[in-house]
């Protein structure tokens, strides 16, 4: 799954830019509150992948099957929804979060560290270095990099980062205040900026 | 180089490189490359599951007017049908009852509102009232759009009634203005809710004195009420509920009223198609 997922790193995007667009986008909300097929698949290609990749993290391989129940539960209960673009995202993160975490309790797993997490993050220390310059350049390469951190710390940076919330809608996804999620992404981000020193060889990687 | 560099991570950075707007310095580090990595644009395979997503929604969406269609079908279709026949009613009875009906009580539609108005929805008020207007030819021309507006289906079931007495609810309004002191009286009467009654009246000014005949004559008249409905519960209810704390704002507050239970609204008239 995820070496598919790594070959395919560098496939053209899929998804027009002009249709995601934050206007387009709230329009689009509209127009699939009222019923309409296409503004939800307009939602869908905005949130789903920084929202997959937000599960990766949390569900590691089972991340495809739980964002899927989360969609499908976006999709029955979007009637009920109120709010703006910026909700909703939120709204359909914290049902994806929701899914993630009964999925591991159903996995009899904690929902820490000890699980998904380090599946995938044993992934590029593992490989070779030619394997690691491609993966650190990766979005799963980077994915796995922020899996390391404490998990507080990896929600906080992803949600900002890669779902795109703001502090305040992280901070409603993950039942935290807005300051904590702060410090949390602060302390991930200095935290990811010492892995990559760590590396030492941050050339080889890519990143630099 | 760099090892100085992320130990300098400030807060205001880090908020740079949290919405992907880094400074020019930071997109460069390997930590803002990493990050941008990261959120980068979506792949193909990330995007597998849009179709089933899709269908998903769509099939919700009819699960959804499926049910719509099922639950209220027989409410709205219900509350149609007895507006229509409510609105019928209170026309005929306005026309035929004719200028006796509108001696004794002046409007009769409208008088009924100011304390049906708190409890009932306008499910039939609108075009119930229309009608009203159309038949009202008498000399209830200053009887504010308020209270005709506010008609329900109350209204027509008083109005089927063949009675020349006054309602209960206009000696429940009676009751709400004179309960206070002077200067509510005035107050009061500037409410809307009492627009039926001061047409009844003729005039503001003739309340306290059309009150005051009014609530004796009933007193002398029990008997007189033979057009007490089988709903009295309405009229008597509503007016002591005024007259209590001499507070009318209550009863007639527009929104109270817009937002009145509509299921209650086309409960009771199921009765009055019946009388006519």
């Amino acid at each position: 799954m995820h070496s598919a997922a790594a070959s395919e790193d560098d496939a053209t995007p899929v998804t027009s830019t002009a249709d995601l667009s934050a206007d387009g986008l709230a329009d689009a909300l509209r127009r699939a509150k009222n019923g309409e097929d296409h503004a939800f698949r307009l939602l869908y290609r905005a949130i789903q992948p920084g929202l997959l990749r937000y599960l990766r993290v949390l569900a590691g391989a089972d991340a495809e099957d739980v964002a899927s129940e989360a969609w499908l539960q976006v999709a029955r209960d979007l009637p009920s929804f109120r709010g703006e673009l910026d909700g909703f995202r939120g709204w359909v993160t914290t049902i994806g979060r929701n899914r993630a975490m009964d999925h591991l309790r159903h996995l009899r797993r904690q929902p820490a560290t000890d699980g998904p997490l380090e599946e995938l993050t044993e992934r590029p220390g593992s490989c070779d270095t030619e394997q690691s310059v491609v993966d650190a350049m990766s979005t799963d390469g980077a994915l796995a990099l922020i899996a390391k951190l404490p998990r507080d710390q990896a929600e906080a940076v992803l949600l900002r980062v890669v779902v795109g919330l703001d502090a305040k809608g992280a901070a409603q996804v993950l039942g935290k205040r807005p300051g904590a999620v702060r410090t949390a992404a602060h302390r991930g981000l200095r935290k990811l900026a010492e892995l990559l020193e760590n590396q030492r060889r941050p050339r080889e990687i890519g990143l630099e | 180089m760099s090892a100085h560099r992320s130990g300098r991570i400030g807060r205001r950075t880090t908020e740079q490189l949290l919405t992907g707007a880094p400074g020019r310095e930071h997109a460069s580090t390997p930590l803002g490359r990493l990050l941008s990595v990261a959120s980068a644009p979506p792949r193909e395979g990330e995007l597998a599951g849009e179709q089933a997503a899709v269908t998903a929604f769509r099939s919700a969406r009819l699960a959804d007017d499926l049910q719509r269609e099922r639950e209220p079908m027989h409410k709205s279709t219900l509350a149609k049908l007895l507006t229509v026949k409510i609105a019928a009613a209170a026309a005929g009875v306005l026309t035929a009852g004719g200028v006796a009906v509108a001696a004794v009580s002046g409007a009769l539609p409208g008088q009924d509102h100011g304390a049906g108005s708190e409890e009932h929805g306008k499910p039939a008020g609108s075009s119930a009232s229309e009608h009203a207007q159309d038949g009202k030819t008498n000399g209830a021309e200053h009887r504010n759009d308020n209270a005709t507006a506010k008609g329900d289906e109350q209204k027509s079931s008083h109005a089927n009634s063949p009675s020349g007495s006054p309602s209960p609810s206009l000696e429940g309004l009676c009751n709400a203005v004179m309960s206070g002191n002077k200067v509510e009286h005035g107050k009061a009467l500037e409410n809307p809710a009492f627009g039926a009654l001061i047409t009844a009246a003729g005039g503001p000014e003739k309340v306290p004195a059309f009150c005051a005949d009014l609530l004796a004559g009933k007193k002398q008249e029990p008997s007189h009420s033979t057009g007490k409905p089988a709903d009295p519960g309405n009229g008597n209810g509503n007016g002591p509920g005024d007259n209590g704390n001499g507070q009318p704002g209550k009863t007639n507050n527009p929104q109270d009223k817009g937002n009145g239970q509509p299921d209650k609204g086309n409960g009771p008239p199921a009765s009055v198609p019946p009388t006519h």
